[in-house]
């Protein structure tokens, strides 16, 4: 068996090196090693090895909007605010390159930052249909970093695809942030912006998506969970009459509800939240034209 | 090279064994994910159970999917990984008869964990040779032919040596626990899916 030694030194150093670098129990290693050497780790977070960097990750806030963003632009957007270069147009022309020559938004928007010739390789290997999940798995592990930064701009174009719920020229009577609460008292996140409206007026999805949850509870009064995908999450609450079900398939403007006074609430209003990776976002950072602000009723 | 054998390849198999287990628990991450979305379908079908569906958001399953395999891993790390330290020099022909001994003397049963690490060494090998051919993509010609020379060398040297050993191992200690053969059996069905 000896006379394999070579091959078999040369074989653990490879079974080493993946280890090492490409797994959880490698990161720890790592981790113990610069802790006890007291210099900085290379390991990455420990669940970051699954799926190979594509887990949603609530993105940084985007640079300001000078202008409104064309919903045929919004994936360029959203590659945009990730990537601070370039410029929102000259991206949409690369997009839609990219996206003719590789089969689906999802790998155009990879190549972008996982470069051409690897996004290529993806492809090859899962198909033009696959999701970025999909193609991620297919890439070397060092390239999770873009992995991960392609997953946010897909993330952040699919918020500046968003339309609004209610007609431009309903005013805000709460934004999103800190505040002090009308009805609980003490200073808590507002997690959304209130819409103030009268009762019965028609409330549109903000973009196409799965109803996860229409349902009625104490504090949200008659609400509406919309999954549009890849991390996007709108939220519509104190609605008076709901008009979708639970797991059903609505488009963008389509009416989901007629706004109510249900729930904790001081008066008609709409509670409009926008959630990405699970965290609640400001809906404003995602469009130039802001509604005016106006005292009114809230939750 | 052969008188460091003794350090190399105990580290080698550890290593392969390590990566198997986690290609066996990227497998579950995925499975668990599309499971989940399997029963909110079902469940939104179901008036009375429709509310359940917005209880986990879908970026808290993801982490909790991930969460959930990455406990099985370091599990896998710590029952078939680490007990594959051990060497000991011996021809192959020895080997293979230690082997049949082993195989005949042993209930089907305690089969299970020599089974489990021969089958996470072989997903193993798959993914170092996958990540090779990643690795190499800039160079397509070359990649799948060096890939496909590490599979077949990692199939042939060191696969068998794992199996062996947990064969040794099953024949020489007492006897696992459930709770031990419970971690590993999801783990050696989830090998299969990466077998690619």
């Amino acid at each position: 068996m000896r006379r394999f030694a070579p091959i078999e030194a040369v074989l653990a150093a490879l079974c080493l090196w993946a280890a090492f670098w490409h797994t959880p129990g490698g990161a720890l290693v790592r981790e113990a090693a610069a802790w006890f050497l007291k210099v900085r780790s290379s390991a990455r977070p420990l669940l970051s090895y699954y799926g190979a960097g594509s887990l949603p990750v609530t993105p940084p806030p985007p640079p300001p909007l000078v202008a409104p963003v064309p919903p045929a632009q919004a994936l360029a957007y959203g590659a945009w605010s990730v990537m601070h270069e370039s410029t929102p147009r000259e991206l949409q022309g690369r997009l839609r390159t990219l996206s003719t020559e590789l089969g689906s938004d999802q790998a155009a928007v990879l190549a972008l930052f996982a470069g051409d010739e690897a996004t290529r390789y993806a492809v090859r290997r899962a198909g033009s249909d696959a999701d970025l999940e999909s193609l991620a798995r297919e890439l070397p592990p060092s390239a999770a970093p873009q992995v991960s930064r392609a997953a946010q701009a897909l993330m952040n174009g699919g918020a500046y695809a968003l339309s609004w719920p209610l007609p431009e020229t309903v005013h805000i009577t709460s934004p999103f942030g800190f505040r002090s609460h009308p009805i609980l008292g003490g200073r808590r996140l507002h997690a959304g912006v209130d819409l103030g409206t009268s009762v019965g007026t028609p409330v549109r999805a903000s973009g196409a998506g799965i109803v996860r949850r229409a349902g009625e509870d104490a504090a949200n009064g008659r609400a509406i969970v919309l999954d549009h995908g890849g991390g996007v999450v709108t939220i519509y609450c104190h609605n008076d009459e709901l008009l979708v079900r639970d797991g059903q398939r609505v488009q963008r403007g389509q009416i989901i509800a007629r706004s109510g006074n249900t729930g904790r609430s001081t008066g008609p209003h709409l509670h409009y939240q926008l959630d990405l990776a699970g965290a609640p976002v400001d809906p404003l950072r995602y469009r130039a034209d802001r509604p005016k602000t106006a005292r009114g009723a809230t939750d | 090279m052969g008188r460091f054998r003794w350090a190399f390849l105990p580290i080698g198999l550890c290593a392969l064994a390590a990566v198997g287990a986690h290609a066996a628990a990227e497998v579950i991450a995925h499975r668990a994910l599309l499971f989940a979305t399997q029963v909110d379908a079902l469940f939104a079908r179901v008036s009375f159970l429709a509310p359940l569906v917005d209880i986990v958001s879908s970026a808290q399953r993801t982490w909790l999917s991930r969460g959930i395999a990455l406990v099985l891993e370091l599990c896998a790390d710590v029952l078939v990984a680490a007990p594959l330290l051990g060497y000991d020099e011996r021809s192959g022909t020895q080997e293979i008869r230690l082997a049949r001994l082993f195989f005949r003397r042993l209930p089907a049963w305690r089969l299970v964990r020599p089974l489990a690490a021969l089958l996470l060494t072989v997903a193993g090998a798959c993914a170092v040779a996958r990540l090779v051919r990643a690795t190499l993509l800039h160079l397509p010609f070359v990649a799948g032919a060096v890939a496909a020379l590490v599979l077949f060398l990692l199939l042939a040297l060191l696969v068998p040596r794992a199996g062996f050993r947990f064969l040794e191992r099953e024949a020489t200690r007492p006897k696992p626990s459930r709770l031990t053969l419970a971690l590993l059996l999801p783990l050696a069905i989830a090998a299969f899916g990466a077998f690619r």
